[in-house]
């Protein structure tokens, strides 16, 4: 017995890991499960719902060679999925087999399971779906043959093999999916949520392996059309961002392109503008070994990356293709193969981090004008010159008086896809040096805001954002720079850990000690601290490192990844929010922040200031 | 209640009390000021919960009573008046207070019952020092500003007072640095004291002290939890720190390898240039000591990133090895702008080479001695 099939029989045993309580009935004597059960329990496994079952169809027609496929699917496809790719086919006496557990043309020994380069090849997805739906057809021509053969199930049971018409190729006809099962079916998310999985399914294939071209027609619409770019894998992968997210997306994006220093993982891909950040995580897709994988470690390396250059609670818009040698991941771990195990998962995370920044640090990105920086892109003709709607504005007097428009107070995510407003400004990315144009300090709003005078209007900044982010570029000066000079303690403070700031703290001692702490253990779960960076300037020591252990967490991180330690540290010695600032004091921050090299965000990504155009509050007025 | 006072009597006192006032506090009575006339006289309070002020005012009462009233209202009005006779009537039971002026402004302004006012702890069993005035506002002057801002420890929020016999010592430390003033009393204590005041009162208390003779009455409640200044007209009371001050007596530097004797102006004025670049990167400012028989020295330097450099000497009496140290140049500022004085000539700087604590004195005087911890920088040629 093969060891997927093994694997199959023990899961077959422990139906998905459902929590029966276990049936104690020694009258029954043990026995193998009939066929048909075992195969509806590993449906259960495989094909959760519709979208997975496209993706296994999808996979089939991949491991076939195809270069085109048409999908069709009707009601969210719980009516009907249907595929037809132009791949190898299958031989008529081929066909019944196809429908057998663990039958596959893709794995003869155990050993070839540890060197997969197919995405099949467990041979339960079609047994399972022909034991989950009520009708299943396979229509398939091999390449070369006279004629197409077509075998049909329903329920399960199959009506048999007869000749059929067909071009050279396969089509997979599933109609009625859940029919056999029930309480699946009565589980399903609603057919939007469906749909948009089946679209996920569908654009994941296409970034996979853009040299296929790919149509989706789902319920009336036609949401994915995608065809082959010539060209090398960049064009392709960039021909298939296009067509799964935009044009513009995929034009503007850094492709990435890097081998680890052993040469045994490859990386390709296309890291998207911080302008492309999306609210969710939608736009960020990895893929190992061509397969579409979730894997929160990857997904956190990526983010990781981009840390700086998008906002707070915004998502990159990314695409990472990860090859690796087949035996140094395991994609065995859960039938539906979205998990994926890396031998040297620290490899991989590294990887893709060097990739990004490099990328990132490289582009120049298209950008909104945004103070201080040159305007000369200022008439990017596709934005709408006065955008009212989506308005990150809002007015906080109502009816006859005038309009006072304040920023919404959290506009981070939300506003980074859609188009900038004209006169105000929300700082995204801070990719380039852009200093700031000397502001004349006017007052303070709320305790929050220092009211600035810029060259073109009325700048609001956040203090506590513009010290974080004065601290933070101070603390990560060079290390060959005066800046990063120690404060020593007087007398070293001696601070007692509990369990989670213990583990922080021997995750993240490197980092801290690269940014200036002096930090020694002393004795069981008590640290003695030496030194802090002397741009902190707080004699706080206790307060500041336990806060900076709280908020690192044991999450591991590189070593010389001082950035998040740096911007904890930063935020915890930074004016808080209804902190009376004087006006000397006020005047200080903004000129140590029109020294900073990103002044428009702070370490967090959150914008430092907004600008209020002269011309908007004079149009306001009726002035203009 | 009924008094009779002059506008710039009562102009004074609502300016002195005004200093406690908890002009942004959401509990009304903190905002207002307390007025209460009795056979002793007119007293004004204001407190904020952390410290009180009580300022007593020439005046005459036909009527005892007691109102409270928001200060900054009366305040406003009192300083706008021109006429030098003030007369406050608060009819019984009423809540209005009835302001007339000699030159027949008349005005009413609403306050609220005096029994809702904080109550301002007494005088009952405890310590009584008596400190001349001139002596206690150097001493603060000294030590008050090396308390820590940040309250991570509350303790080095405060300044810590030490009698033993005649003598007092102050201290103020915030992990950085360490001021230490000792001074005579005119009282003996029985016993050895300590306690620990908030910078912050004691940065008021200095504001009320003259530069003369005038005794200061110290009252240390016999629980230790409140301590209460009398100088001349005003009392001002302020909770104390709780808690045990660090023993700070190890961390003063028994010796040095360098020292440097100079006019504390002149390395001020050193500074001063040298501070202009430093405090564009992180504060740092170099000093370089230079004993050699031809240059007497302290070279300064400091680095603005980008913008520049600067290197200043000025000349010391350097004894012992040269030698080099860096400072946060706002400490330094801070050391040197008491350390130099005008009733000060010379300042000694002590280094024991560029990680020790250095140690800053005034030459002819042994009852002050502030410690400053080092930044640890690159030095270029090491």
């Amino acid at each position: 017995m093969s060891r997927a099939a093994g694997r199959a029989v023990r899961d077959a045993a422990e139906p998905g890991g459902q929590t029966r309580p276990p049936i104690r009935q020694p009258a029954r004597p043990i026995r193998e499960l009939a066929d048909p059960v075992a195969a509806q329990i590993a449906a259960g496994e495989v094909v959760e719902r519709p979208a997975a079952a496209l993706k296994e169809l999808i996979e089939n027609a991949a491991d076939a060679g195809a270069e085109r496929l048409q999908i069709e699917i009707a009601a969210a496809g719980r009516e009907r999925i249907a595929v037809h790719d132009d791949g190898c086919g299958i031989a008529e006496h081929e066909l019944a087999l196809a429908f057998r557990r663990h039958a596959t043309s893709k794995l003869e020994r155990v050993a070839d399971l540890s060197r997969l380069a197919s995405y099949g090849f467990r041979g339960e997805a079609l047994p399972a779906i022909a034991a989950a739906a009520g009708r299943v057809r396979m229509t398939s021509r091999p390449r070369g043959a006279a004629r197409a053969a077509r075998i049909e199930f329903e329920d399960g049971v199959s009506l048999g093999l007869r000749p059929a018409a067909r071009a050279e190729g396969t089509t997979v006809e599933v109609d009625d999916l859940f029919a056999n099962q029930p309480a699946r079916r009565a589980f399903l998310a609603g057919p939007r949520a469906e749909r948009a999985a089946i679209l996920r399914t569908a654009t994941d294939a296409v970034l996979a392996r853009p040299g296929a071209s790919l149509r989706l027609r789902l319920d009336a619409r036609s949401p994915l059309a995608h065809e082959p770019a010539a060209g090398d894998a960049e064009s392709q992968l960039r021909a298939a961002a296009a067509s799964v997210f935009n044009n513009r997306a995929a034009e503007r994006a850094a492709w990435l392109e890097r081998r680890s220093e052993d040469g045994a993982v490859a990386l390709d891909g296309l890291a998207g503008a911080s302008d492309d950040a999306r609210r969710t995580r939608d736009g960020l897709r990895l893929f190992v070994n061509g397969r579409p994988v979730h894997d929160r470690r990857l997904s956190f390396a990526v983010q990781e990356a981009y840390r700086g250059w998008l906002a707070a609670g915004a998502f990159p818009l990314c695409v990472v293709r990860l090859t690796v040698p087949a035996e140094a991941v395991d994609v065995n771990i859960h039938p539906a193969k979205t998990e994926v195990k890396l031998r040297d998962p620290g490899a991989a995370f590294g990887l893709i981090q060097r990739a990004i920044r490099e990328a990132l640090a490289r582009e120049s990105y298209r950008s909104p004008p945004r103070l201080g920086a040159r305007s000369h892109e200022a008439e990017q003709p596709d934005l709408p010159d006065q955008a009212e709607p989506g308005s990150t504005t809002r007015p906080v007097f109502d009816g006859t008086g005038p309009r006072v428009a304040l920023p919404t107070p959290v506009p981070r995510a939300a506003v980074l896809a859609e188009p900038r407003l004209g006169g105000w400004e929300q700082a995204s990315s801070a990719v380039r040096d852009e200093r700031l144009p000397p502001l004349r300090m006017v007052g303070q709003l709320h305790r929050t805001f220092i009211i600035a005078e810029g060259p073109a209007g009325l700048v609001l900044v956040d203090q506590h954002g513009a010290h974080e982010r004065v601290v933070y570029e101070r603390l990560l000066a060079a290390p060959e720079d005066a800046a990063r000079a120690l404060q020593p303690l007087l007398e070293p403070v001696l601070i007692n850990l509990d369990a989670a700031e213990a583990a922080s703290w021997s995750a993240a001692r490197e980092r801290l000690d690269g940014l200036g702490f002096r930090v020694e253990p002393f004795g069981e779960r008590t640290l003695r601290v030496r030194a802090v960076p002397a741009a902190l300037q707080t004699a706080d020591a206790e307060r500041l490192l336990r806060g900076v252990l709280a908020d690192l967490g044991d999450e591991p991180a590189e070593p010389e990844r001082f950035d998040r330690a740096a911007a904890s540290a930063a935020c915890h010695v930074s004016v808080r929010r209804g902190a009376v600032l004087d006006p000397p004091a006020m005047a200080a921050l903004l000129r140590d922040l029109e020294r900073c090299r990103q002044p428009h965000t702070c370490p967090h990504g959150r914008p430092t200031l907004v600008e209020i155009a002269a011309d908007d509050v004079l149009r306001r007025f009726g002035r203009k | 209640m009924r008094i009779q006072t002059s506008q710039a009597a009562l102009q004074h006192g609502l300016g002195v009390v005004a200093r406690a006032v908890a002009a942004r506090h959401s509990l009304d009575q903190l905002r207002h000021v307390h007025l209460e006339a009795d056979d002793d006289g007119v007293r004004l309070t204001a407190t904020d919960t952390e410290i009180a002020m009580i300022c007593s005012i020439d005046a005459v009462v036909s009527e005892p009573g007691a109102i409270t009233i928001p200060h900054r209202f009366i305040n406003d009005l009192v300083s706008a008046l021109s006429s030098s006779e003030i007369t406050i009537d608060v009819a019984d039971n009423s809540l209005v207070a009835q302001i007339r002026a000699s030159d027949a402004n008349e005005s009413s302004i609403n306050g609220m019952s005096p029994t809702t006012y904080p109550n301002i702890p007494g005088i009952g069993d405890g310590d009584w020092i008596k400190i001349v005035a001139r002596d206690l506002r150097d001493a603060l002057r000294h030590v008050v500003f090396a308390a820590a801002t940040d309250d991570g420890r509350p303790v080095l929020t405060g300044v810590h007072f030490r009698f033993d016999g005649d003598k007092m010592t102050l201290a103020a430390a915030d992990g950085f640095r360490l001021a230490v003033y000792d001074m005579n009393v005119a009282t003996e204590l029985s016993e050895r004291l300590e306690i620990t005041v908030p910078a912050r009162a004691l940065t008021e208390l200095e504001r009320l002290l003259t530069d003369d003779d005038a005794a200061v009455e110290m009252y240390i409640h016999a629980d230790r939890t409140y301590v209460r200044f009398h100088v001349r007209a005003v009392q001002m009371t302020a909770q104390l720190i709780q808690g045990n001050y660090p023993s700070y007596d190890q961390l003063i530097p028994s010796e040095y390898q360098t020292r440097a004797i100079l006019p504390g102006s002149v390395l001020q004025g050193g500074v001063r240039s040298a501070a202009v670049f430093a405090r564009e990167s992180s504060g740092i400012i170099r000093l370089i000591f230079s004993g050699e028989s031809d240059d007497q020295s302290i070279t300064l330097t400091a680095r603005a990133e980008e913008l520049g450099n600067h290197r200043g000497r000025v000349d010391a009496a350097i004894e012992g090895e040269n030698s080099r140290i860096a400072y946060n140049v706002r400490y330094l500022q801070d050391v040197l702008q008491v350390a130099s004085g005008p009733a000060v000539s010379e300042i000694a700087m002590e280094t024991s080479g560029p990680s020790n604590p250095g140690v800053f004195r005034v030459v002819g005087r042994d009852n002050y001695v502030h410690v400053l911890m080092p930044m640890f920088v690159q030095w270029e040629d090491a």
